[in-house]
């Protein structure tokens, strides 16, 4: 190596230094800048999950964190590799360190000898490794230059960030909320495949019904798994399913078999009945049919006959009310026995046995219908419960004693049966959910067992004196405990304590003294509160409020 | 980088430390007889080293006509001095043919050369002669050589033209044309000296011996000078800024500084570039470096291109000067 050589690799070596030192302090800044700059997206980010819920706090957090660690990586990365051509760098340090053009002029030098003669090039080189030995690189190119602005910037946003995480932030709640809901609506998925798979599996149903009863359900869990779904949706969904589901339920038919299992009893009193009797009072409709339709008249002695005749009169006596098809044809059969016509008697004792059989088809249908639609009421009232649940947690008890008194001077809206009586409550009651939910009215009149479906929550004092409510089922206010007061349209005058006025065809001078039996009304009412929670005439909210009423005044 | 005269050079006739070690004995020699100055004095002895013509202005009684004689002292060359008056013709300059009798009898002309067969012309106050006396020196300057009656002669190198003008007396000056101007290729101002150079001007003045400059360099050496000069590399990107610098001096030019757009008539010459790097070269060499530097360049801007900008109406009526355009023009050319 030439001495010449020997300045231009000293020089060289000056500059990759220098080089280090700028890549160095460019990355730092850069690396400021960048963390700045994650930060602010991370903030903006805090910012957007405050006005709509986006994240969870600690998710948030994490993603602040890598926008921030992004951001310092990448232009820590970006700043240190740049792409720094030497001759460009070269000349940027020559004024950075004062060294007066001589490492740019060196490094062309050296790139193209044709420009100076060989004596000046060396000479050139020389005074420029002296001049870059003594060049104060330290000094002039510290590592350490971002401005403190740009620091106290950076720390501002970093401020800003933690404030926006840490401080309460109400999106919090509603997308604790809404997780809530989709966890229960998984749930409620799973449990909706375990009875459609139990439904399936039921030896008793026919596959008709087994398919009559599997459609909604599986209809309902596939809105379910829709990735969009609403809780009102979610909500919808199940409410049409449980409609359709109860749709199926037959109380008759469950009455009728009821009927039949008592009356088994009495059937098996007599030997040549007890087979059906024993089946019969088991619930076993298919055996008690096969039971009853293998007695064959022709081979009784005449007394068998006519005790087996007055069995089955008592037996019809007994199903009059509960299974009238089934008792008549008993009724047949005994009356042919006692003619003497065993062939007539085998006759309708096979129809009889196929009453049986069809009712208990039709009941164990009802029996699943009902307990299915139980189950998805359940599962309405899981996935109402959980956006409750989570809405109250959110509120950290703001919620208390807002609705208080809301519902205070409503009035109960009585319902008297067939015009006559006249359902009126006191409406003392406490409203609560914004005044909307269901109550229990009692009438002073004698509209006994009259239902009052009114505005306001409570149990007003009739004559039998104020009792303490007993809760079905309580109701959330509209869009969470934080939502607004709704006023529900007041039927009466509003003031509180005044008479209810009974719907329906009220005779002014019966004091009331006509009774309904409970059971037979209980369907219509039910439906006419189903048909209204279908068509949209209550928030999704309170429809849980309606069925879980009728639920517990099931007959 | 700009291509250097170097092919016919292989070994240095004059080395870097030998050209300061002259540079810098003409500067000391000089500098017994003028007393401050010392821009001046490096200005000057630049355009020597360059091969270049000064001009000198400044007010009466600063030394533009004893620097100059100094010079000539300094480097053993052969001084002429014109005083350039309105009735100075041009002959008076190049010389003319006389008529002569023979030995032999007979007449012919004979070329009587005049002060501008010299290597170091001095014209003082050369805005009092007219312009045609004064163009009579623009082919000396330019080509070195003097045509009469269609004989050309040339001038002994090293030829310089040192010329002085007076700034304030105007009354009955002929400003020198754009064209002689350029042909500078230094305007030197000659500013007043501080009380400190005063009192020592004073003191070697009126004392009873008379301060000398004792010869530092010859002809040759500054030749050589000049040659080593010229071998100067000059990176590219300062080259490059020279000539932004020379093209922001026009005012339709989109680099113009907003001074020079709005009193700037005229910009510099390609001149005004050669100027500058030459310049450079020369100050870079006696600050003892091997190349050029943007520090070289902006050290003779004001010297190089200040007679090159040609103020409007505009600007002469605000008062403002080249100096302040230049100015503008080193601080608003970036330094790419």
């Amino acid at each position: 190596m030439t001495v010449a050589d020997a300045h231009l690799q000293e020089l060289d070596n000056h500059l990759d230094r220098w080089l280090w030192r700028l890549r160095v302090r460019a990355a730092l800044a850069w690396a400021v800048r960048g963390l700045a700059a994650g930060l602010s997206a991370g903030l903006g980010l805090a910012l957007v999950a405050r006005l709509t819920p986006v994240q969870p706090v600690a998710v948030l957090a994490g993603v602040a964190a890598g926008l921030a660690l992004a951001g310092l990586v990448i232009a820590l990365g970006v700043g240190f590799f740049w792409p720094r051509p030497r001759l460009a760098a070269a000349r940027h340090l020559d004024r950075v360190l004062g060294l007066a053009e001589r490492t740019s002029a060196a490094l062309e030098l050296a790139a193209r000898p044709d420009l100076a003669p060989e004596w000046l090039r060396r000479d050139q080189w020389a005074d420029a490794a002296r001049a870059a030995q003594q060049a104060p690189a330290r000094q002039r190119l510290p590592l350490w230059t971002v401005p403190l602005r740009e620091v106290l910037l950076t720390a501002i946003v970093l401020a800003a960030l933690v404030g926006a995480l840490v401080l309460p932030n109400p999106q919090q709640a509603v997308l604790a909320q809404r997780q809530a809901v989709q966890q229960a609506v998984a749930e409620q998925v799973q449990q909706l495949e375990e009875l459609i798979q139990q439904i399936e599996s039921d030896p008793a149903l026919t596959e008709e019904q087994r398919d009559a009863l599997t459609q909604p359900l599986e209809d309902a869990q596939q809105r379910l798994q829709e990735p969009t779904l609403s809780e009102a949706e979610a909500l919808q969904a199940l409410a049409e399913a449980q409609q359709e589901v109860r749709a199926l339920q037959d109380p008759n038919a469950e009455n009728e078999a009821a009927a039949l299992q008592e009356a088994g009893q009495t059937l098996s009193q007599n030997p040549t009945t007890q087979g059906a009797g024993e089946a019969l009072a088991n619930g076993d409709f298919q055996q008690a049919g096969d039971a009853l339709s293998q007695i064959d008249p022709a081979q009784l002695s005449e007394a068998e006959r006519q005790a087996l005749a007055d069995q089955l009169e008592q037996t019809a006596d007994q199903l009059q009310n509960g299974s009238p098809q089934t008792a008549e044809q008993l009724r047949r059969a005994a009356e042919a026995l006692r003619q003497g016509d065993s062939q007539a008697a085998g006759e309708a004792l096979d129809q009889a046995a196929q009453s049986m059989a069809e009712a208990g088809e039709q009941a164990a249908q009802s029996q699943a219908a009902g307990q299915a639609a139980s189950q998805v009421e359940r599962a309405q009232r899981a996935i109402a419960q959980a956006s409750q649940g989570q809405g109250q947690a959110g509120q950290d008890g703001q919620g208390q004693g807002q609705g208080q008194g809301q519902g205070q001077g409503q009035q109960g809206q009585g319902q008297g049966q067939n015009g006559q009586g006249q359902g009126q409550g006191s409406g003392q009651g406490q409203g609560q959910g914004g005044g909307g939910g269901a109550g229990r009215g009692e009438g002073d009149g004698n509209a006994q067992g009259g239902q009052a479906t009114g505005t306001s929550q409570g149990n007003g004092p009739g004559d039998g004196g104020e009792r303490a409510y007993e809760p079905i089922y309580a109701p959330y206010r509209l869009g969470g405990t934080d939502g607004s007061d709704v006023t529900l349209p007041n039927q009466g005058n509003g003031d509180p304590g005044s008479d209810v006025v009974g719907q329906g065809p009220t005779n002014p001078q019966n004091t009331g003294e006509v009774t309904v039996p409970y059971n037979e009304v209980y369907n219509d009412y039910r439906d006419t509160a189903y048909s209204a929670v279908d068509q949209g005439e209550y928030p999704p909210e309170l429809r849980d409020v309606v069925k879980d009423y009728f639920s517990s005044l099931e007959p | 980088m700009a291509l250097a005269d170097t092919q016919t050079t292989t070994r240095p006739e004059l080395t870097v430390p030998q050209f300061r070690e002259t540079a810098a004995l003409l500067e000391a020699e000089i500098g017994k007889v003028i007393v401050g100055q010392a821009e001046v004095v490096r200005h000057a002895l630049i355009c020597l080293v360059a091969g270049g013509h000064a001009l000198l202005e400044g007010v009466p009684g600063l030394g533009k006509t004893m620097l100059i004689k100094t010079l000539a002292e300094a480097l053993d060359l052969r001084f002429a001095r014109i005083q350039f008056t309105p009735d100075l013709m041009p002959a008076d300059i190049v010389g003319t043919d006389i008529l002569e009798e023979t030995p032999d009898g007979q007449r012919a002309f004979r070329f009587q050369p005049g002060p501008i067969f010299a290597n170091l012309v001095l014209a003082d106050e050369i805005n009092r002669a007219t312009p045609k006396t004064q163009s009579a020196l623009l082919e000396a300057m330019q080509e070195q050589s003097v045509t009469v009656a269609k004989r050309t002669y040339p001038l002994a190198p090293p030829f310089f033209v040192l010329a002085t003008q007076n700034p304030i007396e105007m009354e009955g000056t002929y400003p020198l044309p754009e064209a002689q101007l350029d042909r500078f290729l230094f305007k030197i101002n000659v500013t007043f000296p501080s009380t400190a150079d005063l009192v020592e001007i004073l003191a070697r003045t009126t004392g009873s011996q008379r301060p000398a400059a004792g010869r530092a360099a010859d002809g040759d050496q500054l030749l050589a000078m000049g040659r080593l000069a010229r071998q100067v590399p000059v990176p590219s990107h300062v080259a490059e800024y020279v000539a932004r610098l020379v093209v922001a001096s026009h005012p339709d030019s989109d680099g113009a500084p907003p001074l020079v757009k709005q009193f700037v008539r005229y910009g510099s010459s390609p001149r005004g570039g050669q100027a500058l790097i030459l310049g450079a070269k020369i100050t870079a060499l006696l600050a003892g470096r091997v190349n050029v530097a943007f520090a070289d360049v902006a050290a003779v801007a004001p010297a190089a291109l200040r007679h090159r900008l040609l103020l409007n109406f505009e600007g002469q009526a605000e008062g403002v000067t080249t100096d302040q355009a230049v100015a503008e023009l080193l601080t608003t050319v970036p330094q790419k």
